[in-house]
């Protein structure tokens, strides 16, 4: 995390299914360290219905139940990058 | 859901979050007002987060529709446990959803879990959030280059928002 910045630490061990966290490659551009997370069907790929499904919810007051799975991973809130560059 | 919750530290004191969100959104929405007339091209929508860790976090995000890649502002203030005794702890600032940049916050309180104070605080910190819309603005305005999304009302503030994370961290 940078300076001035802050977010929220998941413990990926705590995410259920069909959640699963996907590791940036940096030989493609990725950042180490970061990861996606999106729904898996039973094969591992990507459930794009259901990513898609997840994704049109973003403008609505209901909670999906993904997120609510993401939320309860979160293991410490409101994390600080570093307070000196 | 009922309406009166338990906080999620197993108080014997019952907080209702539900209400305390209300009157977070009952400001926010005077503040979504005044940034819409200030700059009709943002939007905002209310919500709220709930968690067995976290009784409740409630914000309001602001952006651009038609440029969805500036990094939206969420006004938020969040609540949790203290991570020892039956305090909670408020937060409440201006940050942006994606990055997680820090455009404005207010001091940190530890409260005692006692639902008019947590009420009262959470309204406090609101109207100073909702003191803030220029800053709204700004934030956005700074991710874009070329035009401005909100053309009349650009507000250069990234010294001061600087100064306020410095003084704050």
């Amino acid at each position: 995390m940078e300076r001035g910045t802050k977010g929220h630490r998941i413990d990926l061990s705590q995410l259920r299914p069909p959640l699963h966290a996907f590791a940036d490659d940096p030989n493609e551009g990725g950042d180490v360290g970061h990861v996606a997370i999106a729904p898996v069907d039973e094969t591992g790929k990507i459930d794009r219905p259901l990513l898609e499904s997840w994704a049109a919810c973003r403008d609505t007051e209901e909670e999906h139940p993904l997120t609510t799975i993401v939320l309860e991973a979160v293991v410490a809130k409101n994390v600080r990058g570093p307070v000196s560059a | 859901m009922s309406a009166v919750e338990r906080s999620s530290s197993n108080q014997a004191t019952e907080i209702d979050w539900q209400t305390i969100h209300e009157s977070i959104q009952a400001i926010f929405a005077a503040l979504a007002d005044v940034v819409q007339s200030d700059c009709p091209s943002i939007r905002s929508r209310a919500g709220k987060t709930r968690t067995s860790r976290s009784p409740l976090f409630s914000y309001r995000v602001f952006d651009v529709p038609s440029n969805p890649t500036l990094d939206p502002v969420v006004a938020g203030v969040d609540f949790s446990p203290a991570s020892s005794g039956q305090d909670i702890v408020v937060n409440a600032d201006l940050c942006g959803e994606e990055s997680g940049r820090i455009w404005f916050e207010l001091p940190e309180q530890n409260l005692p879990a006692v639902p008019d104070i947590l009420r009262a605080t959470a309204e406090d910190l609101a109207r100073k959030l909702s003191e803030q819309g220029d800053r709204i603005i700004a934030a956005l305005n700074q991710q874009k280059t070329g035009s401005s999304p909100c053309l009349g009302t650009q507000v250069n503030s990234t010294d001061i928002v600087r100064k306020e994370y410095e003084s704050h961290s």
